[in-house]
């Protein structure tokens, strides 16, 4: 996804660059050069001309026409095996109108089709030659794009190399010339390699962020780095069956809820700074709503262990109970010690957990997707949308992780879905975060801050979430 | 004599090898759970199960899967790996030979630092030469090597500015930096390796000095360079030889740790990051070359120690 960021195009793309708010994801046009919605379910996008693929075989430069958008999203459609799929669920079809002119028809509203169509994680066009030529387009002469950066170089886990578009559609665009992305696998000798200004951006995942036991380090021995700090969207949380005894009784949620000391949690495992995280992360400033106007659900955030037994006295299990927790621990301490945090202070108010920790594809396949016993832990997926986010409390959702099945938030995300009018939606995300978190469905924690660590000759950059670095290059330059 | 030796090492290797292959071979197989669902689930490297089984060459009866294996395998063909769809023998034809220059490089050095060190605390015997030098082969036993490698990187990073160069270079680009981005990393490499080799060549040395016909080459007035270099370390050596064929495996192992930190695209870092994408073919791939390294290697180091000793032949 990232290397696709430099070579390929979408329709449309997040604005980028210094002034843009961080954590906000506007789009505007990529390829297309205007659009506009004619009804609920219909939107006709006029393509930019001569726009042209990379010159290589066997496009050799072809003009990007409405055949191919058309092609890209049938593909999308009805490959096998999408894990992006969902995001395309309300595209009935289709049509490439004239040679510049693509409509597409929905079966119902979707208010987040755009952001879909924006994002940077799918999406991208691709050409029918180079599917039919090359059918897997994983192999590195199978990525043709027009995006701003031509593929050059890729060794697996080794490095990838871009080099200008020349024919890029944006005249002049983009200014740096050669991008080399370095795999790197051992942190600490890739911390060292930025220190001494062998990498220019930062080199941690996701991108160009610092580990935060780093970051003293990093500013005295960088001079003049550019810092750039923001709250991640990557969001840990506990799921709980609640569709089973004892979490199915929301006093048993609260109570677990209020047992926790999320404030000691985050401090002990990213202590140069976190936020805390509503239902939809608060790193999505644009749609989470704080913590404190949560109402009565902000109540449960709070570190209340006399209350916790006390609800799960009331809720018959004055001595305490018995259940587990699954996880992948992803390598990270930070993960770990989180988790043996939260186990001890279940423990405090008579809740033991046992851990089940599984390898990470058996944790995919099970407790990601609502297959486990009792409770699960563990980061979500980093979405730029709140959807992606409420979506885990629709019964229909593989990601519904503690199997919500609640009447009020189903009608609530439906009714966002359908609400064109953005502050109107909004409205009604803030609703659904006040009863999710009124309900306890799932024990948010917080998000920690990135610190991104920039070169400081590097001009116009303004790093933000997501994998758009393709994009968020584009209008870069160096001031050396 | 030597050849009738040799063939017979030669037809024990073929059994080790076969065993090694059946081993390498299953090992995948008996991984818990069904591989190929989580594989998919994780990895999406087909578009449904079938097509997974049928890459992998599941579909068909075990024997089979193993007899065409292992038929591919001796006519260059080891598969290709999921995650990159390249066959797996031209990533190893890239991979290989940086692996085998570090691993050579570290030989170089576990020999040139384990044997003169080994030479001189032998001959000076419980001095505080020979406790230095035992101390520091303990101390080069004992430090793992990640941790080692970790702070010779991060330490001159932090305190003088510099670390080693994260851009491999290839040969034919620049020779001197290709060679010497293996410098530090093989030193490292070898520290562990060259403790092992100075307390065998030690002791090997210090029974030998005691053997008669050194006190008789001592009796005749000879000079201790002569005595040492010339009579006692040639048969001191012998036993070293061997156990050289031992550290090549162990050196081949640290590869995937060195390899991960001083970012050098060989067959180490590539199984590390094979076993990381569960590209089974791959992993199938890489140990087999490994193991058929290590045999190689071994069979050698018999044959020229039965070079060496000739007595070793019956």
């Amino acid at each position: 996804m990232i290397n696709l960021s430099f070579t390929h195009s979408r329709l449309l793309k997040h604005k980028a660059g210094p002034n843009v708010k961080l954590g906000v994801f506007e789009y505007e046009g990529d390829l297309a050069e205007r659009w506009n919605q004619q009804d609920d379910t219909t939107y006709v996008f006029k393509l930019r001309p001569g726009v042209k693929w990379h010159a290589k075989a066997p496009l050799n430069g072809r003009e990007l026409n409405a055949e191919d958008v058309k092609y890209t999203f049938d593909r999308f459609l009805t490959i096998k095996g999408n894990a992006n799929a969902h995001m395309m669920s309300s595209l009935a079809k289709v049509d490439a109108v004239d040679k510049y002119t693509v409509k597409f028809t929905l079966s119902a509203p979707n208010a987040w089709f755009l952001d879909f169509l924006s994002n940077p994680m799918a999406l991208c066009i691709v050409a029918p030659e180079a599917v039919e030529k090359f059918t897997d387009l994983k192999k590195p002469e199978a990525v043709i794009g027009t995006g701003p950066w031509i593929l050059d170089k890729h060794e697996p886990k080794v490095r990838t190399v871009f080099v200008r578009n020349p024919d890029y559609f944006v005249k002049g665009l983009p200014y740096i010339e050669r991008v080399e992305a370095i795999d790197f696998p051992d942190p600490a000798a890739r911390f060292a390699a930025f220190i001494t200004g062998q990498i220019d951006a930062g080199p941690e995942f996701p991108g160009m962020m610092l580990r935060h036991q780093d970051v003293k380090t990093a500013k005295e021995r960088r001079q003049n780095l550019r810092m750039v700090t923001f709250p991640s969207n990557v969001m840990t949380h506990v799921g709980m069956r609640s569709d089973m005894p004892p979490f199915n009784d929301v006093r048993v949620r609260k109570a677990l809820s209020l047992a926790l000391d999320r404030k000691a949690i985050a401090e002990a495992t990213v202590p140069l700074g976190w936020v805390k995280n509503p239902p939809v992360p608060a790193a999505l400033a644009a749609w989470a709503l704080p913590v404190e106007q949560l109402g009565e659900g902000a109540k449960y955030y709070e570190y209340d262990p006399k209350e916790a037994r006390r609800l799960l006295k009331e809720a018959g299990h004055g001595n305490g109970f018995s259940t587990t927790l699954t996880y992948h621990n992803y390598q990270s301490q930070e993960l770990i010690d989180a988790v043996q945090m939260a186990l001890k202070f279940w423990k405090d108010v008579g809740v033991e957990a046992t851990v089940v920790e599984k390898p990470y594809a058996a944790y995919f396949a099970s407790a990601y997707v609502g297959k486990y016993e009792g409770m699960m832990m563990g980061p979500q997926f980093p979405a730029l949308d709140p959807y992606n986010f409420i979506a885990q409390y629709l019964a229909s959702e593989p990601k519904n992780q503690s199997h919500v099945n609640d009447p009020v938030l189903a009608d609530l995300i439906q009714s966002s879905t359908r609400t064109l009018d953005e502050k109107k939606r909004r409205q009604i995300i803030h609703d659904i975060q006040r009863h999710a978190a009124k309900q306890v469905y799932y024990l948010r924690l917080h998000s920690g801050i990135y610190y991104a660590a920039l070169d400081p000759a590097l001009k116009d950059f303004g790093p933000n979430l997501g994998y758009d670095y393709g994009g968020r290059l584009m209008a870069a330059w160096w001031d050396r | 004599m030597l050849r009738r030796y040799a063939l017979k090492r030669l037809l024990v290797a073929v059994p080790s090898l076969v065993i090694a292959s059946v081993i390498v071979f299953s090992l995948s197989r008996l991984i818990p759970g069904d591989v190929v669902t989580l594989m998919m689930e994780e990895n999406q490297y087909a578009q449904d199960l079938e097509e997974m089984r049928a890459k992998l060459g599941l579909n068909r009866p075990i024997h089979v899967q193993y007899l065409g294996w292992v038929g591919r395998a001796l006519r260059g063909d080891l598969g290709q790996s999921l995650y990159s769809g390249r066959p797996i023998t031209i990533e190893l034809a890239y991979r290989l030979p940086v692996s085998l220059e570090l691993g050579g490089v570290a030989l170089v050095f576990a020999v040139l630092l384990g044997v003169p060190i080994g030479v001189i605390s032998a001959v000076r015997q419980d001095s505080v030469q020979d406790y230095v030098a035992r101390s520091s082969a303990i101390l080069g036993l004992s430090v793992p090597g990640f941790w080692l490698g970790t702070l010779v990187v991060v330490l001159p990073a932090i305190y003088l500015g510099w670390s080693p160069s994260i851009q491999y270079k290839p040969f034919g680009t620049t020779p001197w930096g290709h060679l010497s981005q293996f410098l530090l990393p093989g030193f490292l490499l070898g520290v562990a390796s060259a403790a092992s080799v100075m307390r065998l060549m030690r002791t090997q040395l210090l029974e030998v000095l005691r053997h008669d016909y050194v006190r008789t080459a001592w009796a005749k007035g000879l000079a201790e360079r002569k005595v040492v270099l010339k009579h006692s370390l040639k048969n001191a050596l012998i036993p070293v030889v061997t156990i050289i064929g031992i550290q090549v495996a162990q050196i081949l192992s640290g590869t995937v740790i060195f390899e991960s930190i001083f970012g050098l695209p060989g067959m180490g870092r590539y199984l590390f990051d094979s076993i990381t994408e569960r590209d089974y073919p791959a992993i199938q791939g890489i140990n087999l070359v490994v193991v058929t390294t290590v045999v190689t290697v071994n069979l050698i180091v018999d044959l020229v120690y039965a070079w060496l000793d000739p007595r070793i032949r019956y």
